[in-house]
């Protein structure tokens, strides 16, 4: 649907993206994850046609968005990060401007606005100028012109930044909603969002692609080790040297005193042990009762520092593995 | 070019929903008034020269304020990046801007009609004089607004864009004022471009096609460069 080859932006020295190579497929979801000034907007202004490219080509169903570009923008709704409409504008006045901007023919423009309207849920503001509505209603009438002319494709940067935690929610259930009948790629600094819309993530950094793969794999590839968080009373130095003797086990730590009398314990063994049932029957045993225990799963959070900021380490310790 | 219209109604609309066209025209209107009243008074001639000089001063200052927004506003608020995701080229677009601008010049110029209507009531106005200035008007105005959408491209600061456009006419208006102080190959250049001089012909009822063409090539040659600077802010 999407193909993505080779592009790259540089700046005069500055390389804001280095040589992207993926595909957004049909149908799904893909997430494009990122700190600040990664460049994903970058990327993703190129891929819409509004910048071009210093190198690479961006193939939208074949159609090159520079050379082709008139066909190939029908195809893609976009959403910028700050949402594009006119203050001194109704919402419909604003979406009848972007069907004649799209040219969607007369006939269907109507149609196509009140679509837009209700799928957004726009009714209780059409009719208000656009500088009078929240900023909530401000993001979804962005939205709302993305999906005038129904485009296969909708490009969203950063389409939850600036809401309140209640617009959030409501913005991902429409995305979500929206999901099921367009080709999504959204761009988001925040992990839990993406992993929980997308099929596919693109994590990138310093305009280069660290990773590409669903959420669920990623987690499962990162994870070297496996954590428990515990919570057990008794003697600190006694089950330290307790959980030590298990086997697998590779580090303990000592997280403080939260409950009285009771001290909470980070645990990292090896993912091909299982260390749950040892650790019950070996507490038990020595007779210090376990009030809590966690299995901490490794999160988008901490998968993005591992193949980030620890990348440069992993490199290092590649080299000397080479020597 | 029907995307032309769209851009077009656009702009007539934000600049009639907003005080800015009004205010333009009221000023103007107000000035030009004042010197129609005292210079028939201190003439007592239906001659109109005094007046449609003034208004092509006035114009200096007025249409920057017209265009200063026209390309500036857009950006800062990143609408552009709806604009050109969209299947719009940079001609429909600056063009749409140019003819929104030149249409509001146009509807505050015809307001000036009422002047050669109270000649009429009073005495026989030359016709043949007032419609040659106000062939002049219309394309000087052009160039003038040619001149702010050019000024316009350049930042997204709508003073700045003002002061642009602002200072690019007062330099032109000096060429008229260097050109007695000057010698040499630069004088006859100058007289070439000499917008101001070639609006005298218009006012003396002279339809000259060499000042009909270098309205009209002026205001060609700032369209074209306000399309090359859209374009090259993209491809930078």
């Amino acid at each position: 649907m999407i193909e993505v080859k080779g592009l790259t932006k540089r700046y005069g020295n500055l390389v804001a993206a280095d040589n992207l190579n993926f595909t957004v497929k049909n149908g799904e979801i893909l997430g494009f994850l990122g700190p600040n000034g990664a460049g994903k907007s970058t990327t993703m202004k190129m891929m819409t046609g509004f910048m071009p490219s210093t190198e690479g080509t961006v193939l939208i169903d074949n159609l090159d968005i520079i050379d082709d570009d008139r066909k190939a923008k029908k195809k893609i709704g976009y959403v910028p990060e700050h949402p594009p409409v006119y203050r001194d504008m109704t919402v419909t006045e604003y979406l009848r401007f972007v069907c004649e901007l799209k040219e969607i023919p007369k006939k269907e423009r109507n149609e196509n606005i009140s679509y837009a309207i209700d799928r957004l849920q726009l009714q209780d503001v059409k009719d208000r100028l656009i500088r009078n509505v929240s900023k909530g209603y401000r993001q979804r009438v962005g939205l709302a012109q993305a999906i005038i002319g129904r485009p296969e494709i909708l490009i969203l940067d950063e389409p939850t930044v600036g809401l309140d935690p209640k617009q959030i929610i409501e913005m991902r259930e429409l995305i979500r909603e929206l999901g099921k009948d367009h080709t999504i790629m959204i761009s988001s600094h925040i992990l839990f969002e993406i992993n929980q819309l997308c099929d596919r993530v693109i994590i990138i950094d310093k305009g280069k692609i660290v990773a590409i793969d669903s959420p669920e794999n990623l987690s499962k590839r990162l994870s070297t080790s496996s954590r428990l968080s515990l919570r057990v009373i008794g003697e600190k130095e006694k089950i330290i040297e307790t959980i030590k003797e298990i086997p697998g086990v590779q580090s303990v730590s000592v997280e403080g005193e939260i409950e009285q009398g009771s001290y909470d314990y980070n645990v990292l063994a090896g993912t091909d042990y299982d260390i749950r049932k040892r650790l019950f029957f070996d507490m038990a045993k020595v007779g210090y009762p376990i009030i809590e225990m966690k299995k901490n799963e490794l999160t988008l959070e901490e998968i993005f520092l591992q193949l980030t900021g620890l990348e440069v380490e992993s490199n290092e310790k590649g080299e000397k593995e080479d020597e | 070019m029907n995307k032309t219209l769209t851009i077009f109604k656009r702009e007539m609309k934000s600049y009639f929903y907003s005080p800015l066209a009004y205010v333009v025209i009221s000023v103007f209107l107000v000035i030009t008034g004042y010197t129609f009243i005292t210079n028939i008074l201190f003439t007592k001639t239906t001659f109109m020269h005094g007046v449609f000089e003034n208004m092509v001063t006035l114009l200096i200052f007025l249409i920057p304020l017209l265009t200063m927004g026209l390309l500036t506003e857009e950006r800062k608020q990143g609408i552009d990046q709806l604009l050109f995701t969209s299947p719009l080229g940079v001609i429909e677009f600056v063009v749409g801007k140019f003819l929104s601008a030149f249409v509001v010049y146009i509807v505050m110029l015809m307001f000036t009609f009422s002047f050669p209507a109270v000649l009429e009531y009073f005495g026989t106005p030359d016709y043949g004089s007032i419609i040659s200035a106000y062939i002049g008007l219309i394309l000087v105005g052009g160039v003038f607004i040619s001149v702010g959408l050019f000024a316009s491209s350049l930042t997204e600061s709508q003073v700045i864009a003002g002061l642009i456009s602002f200072g690019l006419l007062l330099v032109l208006w000096l060429v008229t004022l260097m050109k007695s102080v000057l010698t040499g190959t630069i004088v006859k250049i100058m007289h070439k471009i000499d917008l101001f001089a070639y609006f005298s012909d218009f006012q003396n009822g002279i339809l000259d096609s060499r000042g009909i063409i270098v309205y009209i090539s002026f205001t060609f040659v700032f369209l074209f460069l306000t399309t090359r600077v859209i374009d090259r802010r993209r491809w930078r």
